[in-house]
């Protein structure tokens, strides 16, 4: 028994480095100072933190960001929105049956490269390319359906007693979602909108693509980073730990949800 | 008439959704068709209103006899199998592990922190891990006495690095996804087993993984969808190379339209990915339904 609890407590260590060591590598290659970058044996820990790579990260990644929080935010809040009504009709009166949400989930899974092409056309033809219209609207193809099937699966988890109550005591039907739905499944909102924004956060072929300098995202910068005056690791990696870290926290917060996210493809560039 | 007028309203409620996946989706769907059957290359100058020539079937034969697209679905086809195995395998164990824990929240939140890293972070960190000689896998590999593997840098080992590198990233999915599952089995079922004397290897195979199935097929489902999409981890930790050695084919389709320039054929292929994909998703469903 003995010898068994040691084995398990083992490989839990090992899985446990597994998941964390790249985490970590990343974070500590922010803060080496140069002498100790790219040598053999390669550094595992530092005494000597170097903070001045992510004073040249962050002013490269700071416009960029802002643009990201733009896209991201208009994503997040018109995916939520619109879902909470589609959501809360598939939900409770089973409109389109089974096949209409699984149509709109099915557009989740599409292959991006599918729809690229067009999109470059028409943002071209348009003359909408590097605008912050030609990113939203591709990632509303993602955001969208996500959303829908989150709301959708809030609203069934409420009793349905509530509402039938709301509406006897005179709420209109339009009364019953903005008194008792919207108020009971607010956490679920919060959790779908701030998901959208993750996903919107990270996506990258299509920014790069509808994006050149104006409204250039924060993945697209840090994938960029290359070209700049040679690779400059530090820098790099403290991009990328600025870009990861709030994803991080929010996962870490919200992670009771995280099964229900993850299932409905809730995280992925 | 209490019924149409809760229908009426019940459809009020989707229709803004329907339009707008009408304006995202379903008008780019038409217009790529549309493209996939011209010649849309961009270094043609088009007068205003003049449309890309149309040219038929061509780009779809084109695809038949192009041998760089079949080696990258030759290419796909081993990054999803290879993928899957060692995902299913690890993500199952790791699920199985944590079942025997009873204080396991932290450790299943630390294990789940793969999945949140942003992509392109991955693909620049991947570069790091594997550098061939400053890399801390390499490092520890030496002391193991195996020395030199190129990774990223080597033909040979490219497309594995990617699949490793996946398989970091998207491991926790199934784990937690198994691990869900296990919380939601039926405990007398499991104790019963175990008073019959099933030991932990036949419990597992006879009684918690036909148990599991449904919950893995979706699983599955998921990371073969994700994986044929793979795009950015692609892009910046190999590009496709070396050569076209880890060239999967979202990127090929990618690389033809906007570094090529032939967006009519990179249409057509996106088409030819998406009919495959159904293909293969009608079969899973089969296999989930059954």
């Amino acid at each position: 028994m003995r010898a068994r609890a040691i084995i398990y407590a083992v490989l839990y260590l090992v899985a446990l480095v597994i998941a964390l060591f790249p985490i970590y590598w990343m974070i500590l290659t922010s803060i080496l100072p140069r002498e100790e970058l790219m040598t053999y044996p390669p550094s595992f820990f530092t005494l000597n933190p170097d903070l001045q790579y992510w004073g040249e990260a962050i002013p490269e990644v700071y416009k960029p960001m802002v643009n990201t929080v733009i896209i991201a935010g208009a994503v997040a809040i018109i995916s939520s929105v619109l879902a909470i009504f589609s959501g809360y009709s598939f939900a409770r009166f089973k409109v389109g049956g089974d096949t209409l949400p699984f149509w709109i989930l099915s557009i989740k899974f599409l292959p991006g490269v599918v729809v690229i092409v067009p999109y470059y056309l028409l943002m071209q033809r348009l003359g909408l390319l590097d605008t912050y219209a030609a990113i939203i609207l591709p990632h509303l193809t993602i955001g969208l359906p996500f959303a829908v099937w989150m709301i959708r699966g809030f609203v069934s988890e409420l009793p349905k007693d509530l509402e039938d109550a709301a509406s006897i005591d005179g709420c209109g039907r339009l009364g019953v979602l903005r008194h008792v739905v919207i108020p009971l499944i607010a956490p679920g909102i919060v959790v779908t909108a701030l998901f959208v924004f993750i996903w919107s956060w990270t996506e990258f072929m299509f920014a790069l693509v509808l994006s050149k300098t104006e409204v250039m995202t924060l993945p697209v910068r840090i994938a960029g980073m290359r070209e700049a005056q040679g690779v400059n690791w530090e820098a790099i990696s403290a991009a990328a730990t600025i870009a990861t870290l709030p994803i991080l926290i929010i996962a870490i917060v919200f992670q009771r949800y995280l099964t229900r996210i993850l299932a409905y493809g809730g995280i992925r560039g | 008439m209490v019924k149409t007028s809760n229908r009426l309203y019940a459809w009020a409620l989707i229709l803004p959704t329907i339009l707008v996946l009408i304006v995202v989706v379903v008008y780019p769907l038409i217009y790529s068709l549309n493209v996939a059957f011209r010649n849309a290359d961009l270094r043609i100058r088009l007068n205003p209103g003049e449309e890309y020539p149309f040219i038929g079937l061509d780009n779809f034969l084109r695809i038949l006899d192009d041998s760089r697209f079949h080696d990258a679905l030759l290419r796909t086809a081993y990054y999803v199998g290879l993928g899957l195995a060692i995902q299913l395998s690890a993500g199952l164990g790791v699920a199985l592990l944590l079942f025997n824990l009873t204080k396991r929240r932290a450790l299943v939140t630390a294990l789940i922190l793969p999945s949140m890293v942003i992509p392109v972070a991955v693909g620049w960190t991947g570069r790091l891990l594997f550098h061939p000689t400053a890399g801390p896998v390499n490092y520890i590999l030496s002391l193991f006495g195996v020395e030199g593997i190129g990774w990223v840098n080597s033909a040979q080992y490219s497309l594995l690095t990617l699949i490793l590198i996946d398989s970091w990233q998207w491991t926790p999915f199934i784990m937690l996804i198994s691990y869900a599952g296990l919380l939601s089995l039926p405990q007398e079922v499991v104790e019963s087993a175990k008073v019959d004397g099933a030991g932990g290897f036949r419990l597992f195979i006879h009684i918690i993984l036909p148990l599991l199935k449904p919950v893995l097929l979706v699983a599955i489902l998921i990371r073969v969808l994700e994986m044929l999409r793979a795009f950015d981890v692609v892009y910046v930790l190999t590009y496709g190379g070396p050569g076209t050695s880890s060239e999967i084919v979202t990127f090929y389709a990618f690389i033809a339209g906007f570094r090529y320039f032939e967006l009519g054929y990179s249409a057509a292929m996106g088409w030819i990915i998406v009919i495959l994909l159904s293909i293969i998703l009608t079969l899973l469903v089969r296999v989930i339904r059954a």
